[in-house]
């Protein structure tokens, strides 16, 4: 009997270590929603996630965009941009991202609402951050959250028209879905709402620049401006009801008069304003770190550059964009015969914006005639080379040798006071308010040196579109732009390079030129809005597609 | 309480019956007192023999020491029967002095199979069992355990996805899938479960189990995709047994794609800028160089897999055991070490495994009996660069222009893809850019105990084991800064130097693993009259620790020292995490045996994982099993039939393997760097700080719990003629609350990250057929043919799926995985053609035509079409032959699978050179579009839309194992003291017939798409020799 005691007690052992609760585990590997609302350093990292999802910058911001329009071709298709130009986008390869990887495309319905979902789990849960005090960090918190959820709709607006506009939190046990699409109007009064909360709070500048880059008043103003910019023209105000445009107007005169900007630069530091972080133009930026890799953000410079410079020419600008670059003394550009060399005398903003044959970068001379280091010919790395004899030099810190770390330092400029004068001056000369609309646009031209312009009524406008397309190149304006003016088709015209003969053979100072198509476009007429991924529809059929896709 | 009746008493009883029956048979004929000796085959003494005289119901039964005495009427016949043994009838008569030699039966019904938490004599079993034992594994020449599995069991399904040294492993499915879920079968090593088992000694290997059906409920929540069993070796008493085995293997690849050529690649490429409206990039006068090769510098023609891979890789594996032991101590020591090299020529990769186990058994007295085991295990693998896994590698070499050369004449390396000489192949493979290194260690160890407590009650005893496993593991990745590269230029017939000068840097990545598991069993063994019973309960706790920590530098000044101090601080990371896990289960199980004719078994387990929340926690697994040996039935005559068994079984068991935490919301921080180009977070500031961030884990589910299947197995035992054995088992399982995230069922405008749910329903069924057959034709010769073959269709029941999708595309009523595909009509001839059928935009002549399935018009995603035959072959197979001729053996493997399909298709130029000179060029080419894929993996058009075209038949016959063998004679052994020597040369995966022509092998790397860009399955010769002493 003795023994069955001992069994009993080692049984009772066994019973008395399951009783201390094993299975009582909690995580151990990441922050649970208990941590995060009462903690205003941890909500300060929740933001800060977002600010990463949210505002986009060279190749989903700029250079994608680009590519399907007539600024730009893409050598890699890094953001699926040939699907589009090719006329070839359906509801069936809408994948995208986040972060954008390869087979990704720009479309960004989900990410875009992955996103917003976070800004509205912030909102359903910072009310319990109050009960902990830090009352005013936590506000401008609230502010920079509509800012942000603001930017993801303005997105999605951008992309697809009037979306759902998706507010509350959905859960695990919502298995019912049928949200409609709002219209586009509804769609801007719900981002206004948003501006005006955050524009609320925000103040116009942080008293410490180590918070320079999260949002301010300016921001928010900056962003309300492109908004009425874009409800005010002809593709969305199909009434072209006079009062949008006086809104737009107004939003861009906002952020012109809070004093807190100047353009910044000159014809020859013209492309500081991109490199200098934070300066007195930039309104509001995303910044990437010398010492942290951000594919193809921060990579930028290898990614541009040429071949014979160890670059990838990723991103090749179209010799229609190059030729729309006027003279210095404000003369259009012709190819009248002959023209021994088309980079002589032109707007000073063309040799900070691109690199052709001949321009200097980094030690030499760029060589983009057959034979040269940079072509298609060259011993370095050919397959690398530019499809059209031109390559992005905008944004480049030549000084930076690429070669020793291929990431650096650098910056995206979403929004800059020189916008907010062509909005203000699109505004205005739509108004009819030449005065007004000539003040502004002559202050871009004066910085870098370009005669002043003067013009009324249809051809003032054209003069400001004009203007838009050079001073934003590559910005990521253009193919909304062209959209919203309603004349998309013209980014789906072929892609245009230039190919640049020495004469003789082995010269390399003299040259023939001879126009050639890079890419066939096809144009489809329902790329005005970009399809909304099949799935969406097949689950809740009260989303209707946008027209023309199936 | 009513007095038992002792055995012995009782056998007196029999006894007493048995002799009055004689007595009444007296009357008529005289009866004799027989006495005598049964043993087997060997001469060794079988004990517990029944012995019956035919027609009559009484018996006896052998002695401890295989003796027996009966009084039987002359000319009377005795039965003599034996489990696992043929039954013997002798006459009785004055000649024969009562010894028997009894013969065992062809199946081994004697053979002890191990089973959840026990054993059980194979005749008894009452479920569906596999098992194989570890000296049919060792045959194979491979180094991975799991790839010597494929056809070698009846119901498991095994896929060889990739043959790179030391990331090798095979994908083990028992019965098919069963689940949307996690289809991985629990592993369970002597009794500890999570013990990876690809690695060990396969010499250490005693039996191999496989636990198909409800009976698998013994384990629960982790059983319901079936449980692996392993046990390793332990000693025996007697001289011990010093035994020693070398073998040395050259390994290939199954099949080496032979890629387009520089002229077929530009081509290729001219046509495709065509294609596109670009202008050609190659005149026909390069063409015509990379064709006749005149210009072997500036138009040069690498086949790139000849450049940098080697014909054959070496392997060498090298074992030694020791094994004996005296009635108190026993002991098994055995170390391995493993040594593989890969296919890269100049390549730094290897991979080395050393295996050292020990298992010691001792008797402190008769009742209490102490087992200590411990295993330890380092192995060490050394790759390429940081971010050139196998898959990259692969990638490149698919992707390398064959007009780029990897080493020029004089010695120079040239430049790779990318242009720089970080991506030239030659510096990648000889460790040019770094090198990444993982050591895992392992170390498991054992304590166990077994108490029989025969003064409580007889049959009563206590067990329990403690085992603590821990696991290191270190990764090391270094970047170097890669030597220079050059580029040759044909027209100034100069070099021009490319140079890198990005800082080296440093990853290191340490975990360390450990999992505490305490096991207390109490168990009762009786036997009473001709009732037997076992019965145990048994609580099993187990707890699991995850550390990780690891750093990164950059900015190291040179590429020698590779340690973090030689870094720079800037841009320094750190990071540490943990993770905790546990469980907790209470299990029982009766078995009740009448006569060996009845079986009965229940089992049943409580179980509780940290999986789900409070409240969802526990599962409750019943099982109930049977069995029915109708050869033993008095009735039953059959000279045909020796043995036949049926059986029944039927069970609830779980599935758990989800991620945890899957109930509350999770907050990940994201911090530093989150892969060699990714940043983590955003960045703030002039100076641009870096912030971290928190992305979301997964929306909580509060109701999360366990998966269950319901299992269901009839089965059938046979033994046939003194020499073939048959086994069929007809199983159904039934898997509900499947955990799986209903993605296509949630829109993504709600932004949620879906947790997984328990919505789905699976069925699953199938056949199983077994046989086996031995043959003795004489002392010289004797031969055995086994053959498997296993069936398995599964079925999904329901799957969250919205309502509007066409009923040809629902998943719900199709196997798991299986396609959605176009329905491809073969190839655009015409414009006519073209015209007159709907296309996508961007088809022209010569690309592939699809079926318009709806009929609206338009060729889109609702034109694809639910395929039901998928990726998991329905059909398995495997046929061993083996044999004996003096001292000669040989063994033939032969394994295939039938009833799947997978796709496909070139991944981009470049591609294989079958795609290109295949290419529709003409009206009436059928056999591939035009050409579609562009340089810098574009491609355009449809043909790349995933459809039938690319669909091919995945069945395969493979000769999966040969062995030939010569064991030396015994006379000449003697004399050198040596028990036993055997030389052999075997081979592994020597051919295979199959559709997937000269380039590719037919297990392919992924479920969906096959690109052919992965680690090839290897071929394997090898030649060994074993000694014993």
């Amino acid at each position: 009997m003795k023994k069955l005691y001992i069994i009993i007690s080692i049984l009772f052992l066994f019973t008395g270590i399951s009783c201390k609760k094993v299975l009582d585990l909690k995580p151990t590997g990441s922050f649970s929603s208990d941590n995060v609302w009462r903690d205003p350093a941890l909500i300060q990292v929740f933001v800060n996630q977002i600010y990463k999802e949210s505002v986009f910058a060279f190749k989903d911001g700029g250079f994608g965009w680009g590519s399907q329009t007539d600024e730009l071709y893409s050598n890699f298709n890094w953001c699926s941009e040939n699907t589009y130009a090719l006329g070839q986008e359906t509801p069936d390869n809408q994948s995208s991202s986040f972060p954008l990887n390869y087979s990704s495309t720009l479309n960004y319905w989900t990410t875009l609402y992955s996103t917003i979902q976070k800004t509205n789990l912030f909102f359903q849960n910072i009310g319990q951050a109050d009960t902990v005090g830090s009352g005013q960090a936590i506000n401008n918190l609230k502010g920079e959250v509509h800012f942000l959820r603001a930017l993801c709709y303005f997105e999605l607006l951008k992309r697809f028209g009037g979306v759902p506009l998706i507010t509350k939190v959905y859960t695990a046990n919502d298995k019912t879905f049928n949200e409609s699409r709002a219209t586009w109007d509804q769609t801007r009064d719900f981002i206004l709402a948003d501006i005006d909360a955050s524009a609320a709070i925000l103040p116009k500048a942080y008293t410490d620049n180590g918070n320079d880059g999260k949002a301010t008043l300016g921001a928010a103003l900056a962003l309300k401006s492109r908004l009425l910019l874009y409800a005010a023209s002809p593709e969305y105000n199909t009434t072209n009801d006079a009062t949008r445009w006086q809104a737009a107007a107004d939003a861009a005169k906002a952020v012109i008069d809070l004093g807190v900007y100047n353009l910044y630069g000159n014809a020859t530091t013209y492309n500081t304003i991109f490199t200098d972080n934070f300066n007195s133009e930039v309104i509001f930026s995303r910044v990437f770190s010398p010492t942290v890799q951000e594919d193809r953000y921060n990579t930028l410079y290898r990614d541009l550059s040429p071949n014979g410079y160890n670059g990838y020419s990723a991103y090749n600008v179209l010799e229609q964009m190059v030729e729309d670059f006027d003279m210095a003394d404000g003369t259009p550009f012709a190819w009248t015969t002959p023209v021994t060399n088309p980079y002589l005398n032109r707007d000073p903003r063309f040799y900070s914006d691109i690199l052709y044959n001949g321009a200097p970068f980094q030690g030499r001379t760029a060589e983009f005639y057959e034979g040269g280091l940079d072509s298609k010919e060259s011993a370095l790395s050919p397959w690398n080379a530019s499809k059209t004899g031109y390559t992005i030099r905008k944004f480049i810190d030549a000084s930076y040798n690429f070669n020793i770390q291929p990431y650096s330092g650098c910056q995206w400029v979403a929004f800059r006071l020189s916008e907010m004068y062509l909005n203000y001056a699109e505004a205005e000369a739509e108004l009819g308010n030449s005065a007004q609309a000539l003040l502004y646009l002559n202050k871009i031209r004066e910085r870098v040196g370009m005669p002043d312009l003067a013009g009324t009524g249809s051809a003032l406008i054209d003069l400001v579109r004009h203007e838009r397309r050079i001073e934003l190149c590559f910005e990521g304006h253009r193919y909304f732009d062209i959209r919203r003016w309603g004349i998309a088709d013209i980014g789906s015209k072929d892609a245009l390079g230039i190919m640049i003969t020495p004469v003789p053979a082995n010269s390399t100072t003299n040259f023939t030129y001879q126009i050639f198509t890079t890419q066939k476009r096809v144009w489809l007429p329902a790329s005005y809005y970009y399809p909304i991924p099949r799935k969406e529809i097949q689950i809740d059929p009260s989303i209707k597609q946008n027209p023309g896709y199936n | 309480m009513k007095k038992k009746v002792p055995p012995k008493k009782l056998g007196l009883l029999v006894l007493c019956c048995l002799l009055l029956l004689c007595c009444q048979q007296a009357f008529a004929q005289k009866t004799k007192s027989i006495t005598g000796h049964v043993t087997d085959e060997r001469g060794l003494t079988l004990p517990g023999v029944s012995i019956f005289i035919e027609g009559a119901s009484a018996g006896t039964t052998t002695d401890q020491n295989g003796y027996y005495k009966i009084n039987a009427p002359d000319n009377a016949t005795l039965v003599f029967s034996y489990i696992g043994y043929l039954k013997k009838t002798v006459q009785v008569s004055s000649e024969w002095n009562g010894d028997v030699v009894m013969v065992k039966k062809a199946g081994d019904l004697g053979e002890v199979i191990v089973i959840g938490y026990g054993t059980r004599k194979k005749a008894n079993l009452t479920g569906s069992v596999s098992t194989i034992k570890g000296s049919e594994l060792e045959k194979s020449p491979v180094a991975n355990v799991s790839n010597t599995l494929a056809g070698a069991l009846p119901g498991l399904i095994v896929n060889t996805p990739s043959g790179e040294p030391g990331v090798d492993d095979a994908t083990i499915l028992i019965r098919g899938k069963g689940t949307l879920g996690s289809t991985s079968p629990l592993v369970v090593i002597d009794g500890v479960p999570d013990r990876g088992f690809t690695r060990l000694d396969p010499a250490d290997i005693e039996t191999f189990t496989v636990l198909k059906d409800a009976t698998a409920a013994i384990y629960g929540a982790r059983a319901a995709n079936g449980v692996i069993l392993i046990t390793t070796k332990r000693g025996t008493a007697g001289k011990s047994t010093l035994s020693f085995t070398s073998n040395f293997s050259l390994s290939q690849p199954t099949r080496v794609p032979k890629m387009l050529s520089s002229w077929e690649y530009a081509q290729s490429a001219n046509e495709y800028d065509q294609l596109v409206g670009q202008q050609p990039e190659y005149t026909a006068d390069e063409i015509q160089k990379y064709k006749d090769g005149s210009d072997p510098l500036g138009h040069p023609n690498t086949d790139w897999w000849k450049a940098v891979m080697k014909t054959w890789a070496t392997q060498t594996n090298n074992i030694l055991s020791l094994r004996g032991g005296s009635d108190k101590i026993k002991y098994y020591i055995s170390g391995q070490h493993l040594y593989q090299n890969s296919m890269y020529n100049s390549g730094t990769d290897y991979y080395k495994n050393d295996n050292a186990r020990a298992n010691i058994d001792i008797s402190a007295t008769d009742n209490f009996k102490i087992g200590i085991d411990v295993m330890y295990r380092a192995e060490h693998r050394t790759g390429e660069a940081p971010g050139y896994d196998a898959n990259a590698i692969f990638n490149q070499l698919w992707t390398a222009y064959p007009y780029l050369i990897p080493v020029y004449p004089n010695g120079k390396v040239g430049v790779g893809i990318g242009g720089g000489p970080g991506n030239a192949m030659v510096y990648v493979l000889n460790g040019g850019l770094g090198t990444t290194n993982y050591d895992y260690d392992y170390l498991q160890t054992k304590a166990s105990f077994s108490w029989a407590l025969p003064k409580i009650t007889p049959g009563l005893h206590l067990d329990g084991y403690y085992s603590y496993d821990l696991n290191v593991n270190q990764y090391r990745g270094f970047d170097a800064t890669p030597p220079p590269a050059y580029s040759y230029n044909s027209a100034t017939q100069t070099y021009t130097e490319v140079v890198s000068t990005v800082p080296p840097d440093l990853t290191i990545s340490n975990t360390l693993n450990y999992s505490r598991l305490a096991n207390i069993k109490l168990g009762y063994e009786r036997k009473f009259n001709k009732s037997s019973i076992e019965a145990f309960v048994a609580y099993e706790q187990q707890q699991q620790k995850f550390n990780e920590l690891d750093a990164y530098r950059t900015g190291f000044l040179s590429n020698t020292v590779q340690e973090l101090f030689a870094g720079s601080t800037v841009g320094e990371t750190n990071n540490s995490a943990t993770t905790m896990f546990a469980r907790q289960n209470y299990l029982s199980r009766i078995s009740y045996n009448y006569d060996n004719k009845y079986l009965l078994d229940y089992s049943m387990r409580y179980d509780g994982s940290p999986n789900f929340p409070a409240g969802k926690r526990f599962g409750f697994f019943p099982s109930i099993s049977g069995a029915w040996r109708v050869s033993q039935e008095s009735f039953f005559h059959s000279s045909a039939i020796d043995d036949l068994k049926l059986r029944a079984s039927w069970g609830k068991t779980g599935n758990d393997a989800v991620d945890a935490f899957q109930y509350i919301q999770t907050y990940n921080l994201q911090a530093g760097r989150l892969s060699q180009y990714l940043g983590a977070g955003y960045f703030y500031g002039p100076s641009a700080v870096q912030v971290p961030g928190f992305t979301l884990g997964p929306t909580p589910n509060p109701n999360i719990t366990w998966e269950v299947a319901t299992t269901t197995n009839i089965g059938l035992d046979m033994q046939l003629f003194h020499s073939l054995s048959v086994s069929v088992d007809v199983f159904r399982s039934n898997r509900n609350n499947i955990l799986v995230p209903p993605s296509a069922a949630v829109p993504d405008y709600t932004g949620l990250t879906l947790p997984d749910e328990n919505l789905g329903k699976v069925q699953n069924k199938g056949i199983e057929l077994d046989l086996g057959y031995n043959k003795k034709v004489n002392d010289k010769f004797s031969y055995n043919i086994n053959g498997n073959i296993t069936y398995a269709l599964n079925k999904v029941i329901y799957e969250a799926e919205p309502a509007t999708v066409p009923g040809y595309q629902k998943a719900t009523g199709h196997p798991i995985d299986s396609y959605l595909l176009y329905q491809a009509d073969g190839i655009f001839q015409n414009t006519a053609e073209l015209n007159a059928t709907p296309h996508p935009v961007g088809t022209g002549v010569g690309d592939i035509r699809y079926k318009d399935v709806n009929g609206d018009g338009v060729i889109n995603q609702l034109d694809e079409v639910r395929t039901n035959l998928s990726h998991t072959p329905e059909m398995l197979f495997g046929l061993t032959l083996g044999g004996k001729y003096k001292n000669f053996d040989f063994t033939i493997f032969f394994q295939g699978q039938a009833m799947a399909k997978a796709i496909l298709m070139p991944g981009g130029l470049n591609m294989a050179e079958q795609f290109f000179t295949g290419r529709w060029q003409k009206e009436g080419d059928n056999t591939y579009p035009r050409t579609f894929n562009g340089p810098s993996e574009r491609s355009y058009g449809s043909n790349t839309y995933p459809s039938t075209f690319w669909l091919k038949n995945d069945a395969f016959v493979r000769l999966k194992n040969i062995e030939f063998g010569y064991s030396l004679p015994k006379a000449l052994l003697s004399k050198i003291n040596m028990k036993a020597a055997r030389v052999f040369i075997s081979g592994n995966n020597l051919f295979s017939i199959d559709s997937f022509g000269p380039s590719f092998d037919p297990e392919s790397a992924t479920g969906t798409v096959n690109y052919g860009k992965y680690y090839p399955q290897q071929r394997i010769i090898n030649i060994g020799a074993n000694v014993t002493f």
